[in-house]
């Protein structure tokens, strides 16, 4: 038997258009924030043979701003 | 109580927005966006009333009905109070804000600070917005779902246009505005 349908509060005030282009921004701020949230940062252990080998891929550029980099890491060490 | 997947970002919802997401066929759509609606007992009553309680069963873990404590209750009562003599309300006896009230009350708790509260009726939803909860309409959603690409501007259109035939007050002005915002073309 189908059953028989029936208005709910047909005298209540419904939203505008405008609120509803608003709840929609709102929506979908909120459902970024909650996906942001759950992509959490995870540790990995990388075996140091497989840094050196990376080395290896890199461009002159890269391979520039690498050796800056450990110029910069072996002073704070050596002090 | 079903389990939250990382990240998923439920709904409460009061009975009108999920009368419209049956009248329009659009709960598997809604639920992409939002998997679980939880709504309060006066409104599982309310949508068994209006003729929906098929479609409350078909939608099994989906829709998901839960019990107040006392004290929820009690809150509920407030606010269905403050809905019935909001300004804004063309209804002021307090029981038929029952529905509503306990929506809002059962979206205050804790696990549901993230979620949103699915709620169409004016009065209501300025209540809503004051007690610091996000709400949203039927038709906020149906705009997501365009903007996520899980739903044309036309199709959007003609859900709102379906749910207006049978008997949800949407204005032909209202649908023709949120179409045009779905194509971008507000």
């Amino acid at each position: 038997m189908v059953e028989q349908k029936s208005i709910h509060e047909p005298g209540a005030q419904l939203l505008s258009a405008q609120d509803a282009i608003q709840d929609a921004e709102r929506l979908q701020g909120l459902l970024l924030r909650n996906r942001q949230r759950a992509e959490r940062e995870v540790q990995l252990r990388v075996p140091f043979t497989v840094i050196i080998e990376a080395v290896d891929q890199l461009e002159a550029d890269e391979l520039r701003l690498l050796a800056q980099r450990l110029e910069e890491r072996l002073a704070d060490k050596q002090r | 109580m079903a389990i939250r997947e990382p990240g998923a970002t439920h709904a409460i919802s009061d009975t009108g927005p999920l009368i419209s997401i049956f009248q329009s066929d659009s709960l598997d759509l809604v639920t992409t966006l939002l998997p679980v609606i939880h709504i309060p007992p006066v409104c599982l009553e309310e949508l068994i009333r209006h003729g929906w309680g098929e479609s409350l069963q078909s939608a099994g873990s989906q829709i998901e009905s839960h019990s107040l404590t006392q004290a929820e209750k009690e809150m509920a009562r407030t606010i269905a109070r403050q809905i019935a003599f909001h300004p804004l309300s063309r209804d002021p006896v307090v029981d038929n804000h029952l529905g509503e009230a306990q929506a809002l009350a059962l979206a205050t708790r804790p696990e549901f600070v993230n979620d949103v509260l699915l709620v169409d009726e004016l009065a209501a939803r300025v209540v809503a917005e004051q007690m610091g909860l996000t709400i949203s309409g039927f038709a906020g959603v149906l705009l997501v779902a365009v903007q996520e690409g899980l739903l044309t501007a036309n199709e959007l259109k003609e859900r709102l246009e379906t749910c207006r035939q049978q008997g949800t007050h949407y204005s032909e002005a209202f649908i023709e505005q949120v179409y045009l915002a779905a194509k971008g073309d507000r």
